[in-house]
């Protein structure tokens, strides 16, 4: 009987063995065939739609997409490694990160608006804001919600005495970013002690990682106030302020507002970088915090046929951008979206 | 001899209370202490278990991550996901581990016996998230995240503690077996086959089902090694798996309130996996020392005798 068990387990031990090599070998061989699934990896902002277009792509073309929200700046490294097929940030890349992509190309595929997100109980929604004072709050300048400043912006609104707490991105984040050059726009303080950046020195409050870790700090702390994607804060059913624009009207994240603010662009520059913060006088419904997205392709790739045809999904007005409405993502521009398509053709095998 | 007998007198100091005072005091503390240990470990589980379960439903289990805003889901493809890397894992793990074993135990010499074992300690030592960036660096980076990398990081974790406990047990059959079947012409490598093997199976299976536990639940390799990670259920090892660790943390992350439910019971769904394992490795190593100290050797080693006895 002892023999039977040790030849038992003697068969147990090779079998076991030879599965794991023959296995290990078939896998590394099929690691390359993975022409059924595109993975990507970058920015939460856009990360709502991209869900929209995981579901409908797959039924419609058998592909699987597959998304990673870490974060503009974690897409944009991920990309340069070539460690997934493409990626998404709110951020357009720098020269340097350009070089260090080797061969990149960044396309505006979406377009929706950081909303300031606040949590204040018994205070009405949409509070009265401007750029100047949410920069100071930002600053730590302005500690409590019953400041001078923001009452005068909010005349019969009973603001309490409660502390505000700003939540900021800790990670490197493209809607950071997005914030940072709409203050640096309208407050030469923030522009001369913090600047435009991924990440910034925030000088008060606290830090979450993800759109979606900032929106659930706010959800619970009383007092607290933070820059997100609408999608986020309307899905959290958080309060978010309107913001004075250039015209002097309090606009909100709406589809108008967002809308009216990408109306500004009237030629793409070739690298594709838009800036569309703090528009000009010209719209009056323009919304100030409002960013186009962008996704990073490599332009010579193994899979470029199919992240082509993804990406012209994305971008057809009756495709892939006809789920941005209910999600608060405008269509984009035709004049970016021939500028994109444009782009799109330099992605090659 | 009368300037002796007070040092050495034999009658009681009459500190007998204070003494009987100080013993049930330090038997109080003793007690108390293994009483918070056994609460921290009952209190973790249920606080996890009460936590978890309003989502602990069939959904949880059948269904994927919901689309964004939607409620309900489930994490289905975590637990496959984990099934498949830590089976994976152990399928590396396992071989290598007994037959590192069996060589230091049975072949090496001296100092390459110490120096292994020595390497083996430190490799339970190293933190697994260097255990993770080191596979990341190897096998992922300049190309994409997968299960096997995560499995092999799995691996090495799991390694040196299928070796060591595997040696322990090795150490634990009688010499007398191991001599016995070399008197009688048996092949070293035989002997260890037929006779030593079969003898600690059970406590090998303790030393791998001990290090199962261990690796389930390891999150920082799999956090690097297969994050980026699809909606769907798979088998398929070459792309990137979900696993419960993950999910845990991306979810504790998360303002839904539904999602954390549903991190905390992917947190129970491991513990109880933990627990259950950690019970079953100890009830083998139990009924494997029973086997080793018991009938059976004596049985055999009387064979062996009555050969030598013979008339």
């Amino acid at each position: 009987m002892s023999k039977k068990l040790t030849l038992l387990g003697v068969a147990c031990v090779v079998t076991l063995a030879a599965l794991a090599a023959i296995l290990g070998a078939a896998t590394t061989a099929n690691a390359t065939r993975t022409d059924d699934q595109l993975v990507g990896a970058g920015s939460s902002f856009v990360a709502p739609l991209v869900s929209q277009w995981q579901n409908d792509y797959q039924t419609k073309t058998g592909v699987q997409i597959v998304y990673s929200p870490i974060g503009s700046g974690g897409g944009i490294s991920a990309i340069s490694a070539r460690t997934v097929d493409f990626g998404a940030s709110d951020a357009p890349l720098t020269p340097d990160q350009f070089d260090a992509c080797k061969g990149c190309v960044q396309i505006p595929w979406a377009l929706s608006a950081t909303s300031i997100a606040y949590n204040l109980n018994g205070v009405k929604n949409n509070l009265k804001m401007t750029g100047p004072v949410l920069a100071r709050i930002f600053l730590g300048d302005i500690t409590q919600w019953d400041d001078a400043a923001i009452k005068a912006l909010n005349p019969g609104v009973n603001l309490p005495s409660t502390k505000i707490t700003p939540v900021y991105r800790s990670d490197n984040s493209g809607t950071s970013y997005n914030f940072t050059d709409y203050l640096s726009a309208v407050s030469p303080a923030w522009k001369s002690k913090i600047g435009v950046g991924v990440n910034a020195n925030w000088p008060a409050g606290v830090g979450a990682k993800g759109s979606s870790g900032v929106a659930g700090v706010v959800a619970k702390t009383e007092g607290a106030v933070c820059y997100v994607d609408i999608a986020y804060a309307k899905t959290n059913k958080l309060q978010f302020m309107s913001i004075r624009n250039r015209a002097g009207k309090y606009t909100t994240p709406g589809l108008r507002g967002i809308k009216a603010a990408a109306a500004s662009i009237k030629k793409v520059p070739a690298s594709n970088e838009l800036h569309i913060v703090d528009p000009a006088k010209g719209d009056p419904l323009a919304y100030p915090i409002s960013t186009f997205t962008y996704v990073i392709l490599p332009t010579k790739t193994d899979k470029a046929p199919q992240l082509r045809r993804f990406v012209f999904y994305a971008l057809n007005p009756n495709q892939g951008q006809k789920f941005g409405p209910k999600l608060l993502f405008a269509p984009i521009p035709t004049v970016v979206l021939v500028a994109s398509e444009k782009t799109l053709k330099k992605v090659q095998s | 001899m009368s300037a002796q007998p007070a040092q050495y007198s034999l009658r009681g100091t009459g500190r007998m209370k204070r003494r009987k005072r100080v013993n049930l005091a330090m038997e109080i503390v003793a007690t108390a202490a293994s009483a918070v240990a056994v609460a921290a470990l009952v209190w973790l589980v249920v606080s996890v278990l009460i936590r978890g379960l309003p989502a602990l439903n069939l959904d949880l289990f059948t269904k994927n991550q919901a689309l964004f805003g939607q409620a309900g889901g489930g994490i289905a493809n975590a637990i496959v996901g984990s099934f498949v890397i830590v089976a994976f894992a152990t399928a590396f793990a396992f071989p290598v581990g007994v037959l590192c074993a069996i060589y230091v135990h049975e072949f090496a010499g001296a100092t390459i016996r110490q120096a292994v074992r020595t390497t083996l300690d430190v490799l339970t030592g190293v933190p697994s998230i260097l255990v993770g960036i080191f596979v990341f660096s190897i096998l992922v980076a300049g190309g994409k995240q997968s299960a096997l990398a995560g499995s092999v990081a799995l691996a090495i974790i799991e390694l040196p503690l299928i070796a060591r406990g595997t040696q322990e047990v090795l150490a634990l059959v009688p010499g007398s077996l191991r001599e016995a079947s070399l008197a009688l012409g048996v092949s070293r490598w035989r002997t260890v086959l037929s006779v030593v093997l079969p003898t600690s199976l059970s406590g090998i299976l303790t030393g791998t089902m001990l290090a199962i536990a261990r690796a389930a639940g390891e999150t920082a390799p799999l956090l690097v090694t297969s994050s980026i990670v699809a909606n769907s259920t798979s088998l398929d090892p070459s792309k990137a798996l979900n696993s419960l660790p993950v999910t845990i943390f991306v979810y504790s992350e998360s303002p839904d309130p539904n999602q954390h439910a549903q991190a905390w019971a992917a947190a129970f769904i491991l513990l109880v996996f933990v627990l259950l394992t950690n019970v079953a490795a100890r009830a083998f190593l139990a009924r494997g020392r029973r086997k080793l100290e018991g009938a059976p050797a004596r049985r055999r080693r009387l064979r062996v005798y009555h050969l030598f006895t013979r008339p």
